[in-house]
């Protein structure tokens, strides 16, 4: 009887052993493809698929599209000034070379923060297939464990969403001189200056000019 | 002496039958856990191919969804969106290859000098060329992110796709998880061997001997 005890019991803990060396065996099933399936989401994503070019392509048509206008607003500032030196009688002066140095330093300055800004842009565009990457991974586990929420690979990709430059057009770039101010200052030095021939040329110092200070960029 | 050894003969009796009794009560309860094992293991392999039917459900949206975002395909949408939003963001009268110079434009001009008019359409053909610029600029920007098909609001379609089947795929493996649960819940049938009847009859009809064959040694059988 003893015999036929211990058979039931033998029966029960063979069936149990069974159980455990299944879930182990699909334990293992399921790293494998953890593990699997997460090599085929780097490769896809870490590969040279997304490479400079990609992101060049972007940068260069922000940048384009930005120091066109640049460029454009830029030309119509120094036609401006050019007319205007002129009315004012100052096309070749000091004052006109100042205007002139003053309009490209603008120029620069805005085309720094152009750069600046695209750099900034292609980053975030890098931060968003960084983003498409982790939503791979986190469809990953929420098919191979039920229990993981899916809810989270959608959110991980929309908050890491390109960040997009301004694509209205720009506002105005250039503070314009008020170059007629400058000339009525210097048609009274020049005034002065012919009442006054001891003091010479050499004494002769650029007008302050004034921004209007109401039209910044 | 004979009450004695018919109480002998029906004890021996009795402890057979309860023997037999226990004997089949240990059959009944290996036949029971048999029956439970058999069921437990239908109940796990079929809630097993349910599981991985589930899983390649899910594991096909995902495979579907990861396919169309490699590299290539990606680059390839974003130039078909390129395309797309060129084309539609495109003003009419900037269509053609030529600029439209309107007449609005020519208003005034109609008796000036050919060179006057030629200097407009240059200007206009400048100003045409720019806008062309421009548009290819926004349009290569917008494919990359937020336009209708850009890049960024096409992955995000297909992670979505994907990801209701993948979350009805698991809300299903949960439920089916969870019944199998309450199918491992069910225990073997428990088989209990009562106190057998011949054991009382036995134990009673061996005192019985026990005194029978007690006051049968003391009697003389010579009287």
């Amino acid at each position: 009887m003893g015999g036929k005890s211990g058979s039931s019991n033998n029966q029960m803990l063979m069936f149990e052993m069974q159980q455990a060396a299944e879930a182990k065996q699909k334990e293992a099933e399921r790293q494998a493809r953890l593990e699997q399936g997460k090599g085929a989401i780097d490769q896809l994503f870490n590969s040279a698929g997304f490479d400079q070019a990609f992101y060049d392509k972007y940068k260069n048509a922000e940048l384009s599209n930005a120091e066109d206008q640049l460029q454009t607003q830029f030309d119509k500032q120094a036609t401006q000034n050019r007319y205007s030196l002129a009315r004012a009688g100052l096309s070749r002066s000091s004052a006109a070379n100042q205007v002139k140095a003053d309009l490209s330093s603008q120029k620069d300055f805005q085309d720094i923060g152009f750069r600046t800004k695209a750099d900034q842009d292609v980053a975030a565009l890098r931060s968003g297939i960084q983003g498409q990457q982790q939503a791979a991974y986190n469809q990953l586990f929420a098919t191979e464990d039920p229990g993981v929420a899916a809810e989270s690979a959608a959110g991980a990709i929309k908050s890491s969403a390109a960040a997009q430059p301004t694509l209205q057009p720009l506002g105005e770039l250039f503070k314009p001189l008020v170059i007629g101010s400058i000339s009525a200052g210097q048609n009274l030095l020049d005034q002065y200056t012919a009442n006054n021939p001891s003091i010479g040329s050499g004494s002769r110092r650029a007008p302050a000019v004034s921004y209007t200070g109401d039209n910044a960029a | 002496m004979l009450m004695g050894v018919i109480g002998a003969i029906g004890s021996i009796g009795s402890a057979i039958a309860s023997s037999s009794a226990q004997a089949s009560a240990m059959r009944k309860q290996e036949d029971a856990n048999a029956q439970w094992a058999a069921y437990q293991k239908r109940a796990r392999d079929e809630a097993n191919v349910r599981e991985e039917q589930l899983r390649q459900q899910a594991e096909a949206a995902r495979q579907n969804t990861l396919g169309e975002l490699t590299p290539d395909k990606q680059k390839a949408a974003q130039d078909t969106e390129q395309q797309r939003l060129q084309k539609d963001i495109t003003p009419v009268n900037l269509q053609g290859q030529q600029p439209v110079v309107g007449d609005e434009l020519l208003a005034g001009l109609k008796g000036a000098a050919p060179e006057v008019q030629q200097d407009l359409t240059a200007r206009i053909n400048s100003a045409s060329q720019d806008a062309r610029k421009r548009i290819a600029n926004l349009a290569t920007i917008q494919s990359y992110g937020d336009s209708q098909f850009g890049l960024q609001n096409r992955a995000q379609d297909l992670f979505n796709q994907s990801g209701q089947t993948i979350r009805l795929a698991g809300d299903e493996r949960q439920g089916n998880l969870a019944a199998l649960g309450v199918a491992e819940q069910v225990e073997p049938a428990k088989i209990t061997t009562t106190p057998s009847p011949f054991g009382g009859i036995a134990s009673s009809l061996a005192s019985l001997a026990g005194k029978g064959l007690t006051s049968g040694g003391v009697q003389s059988p010579f009287g």
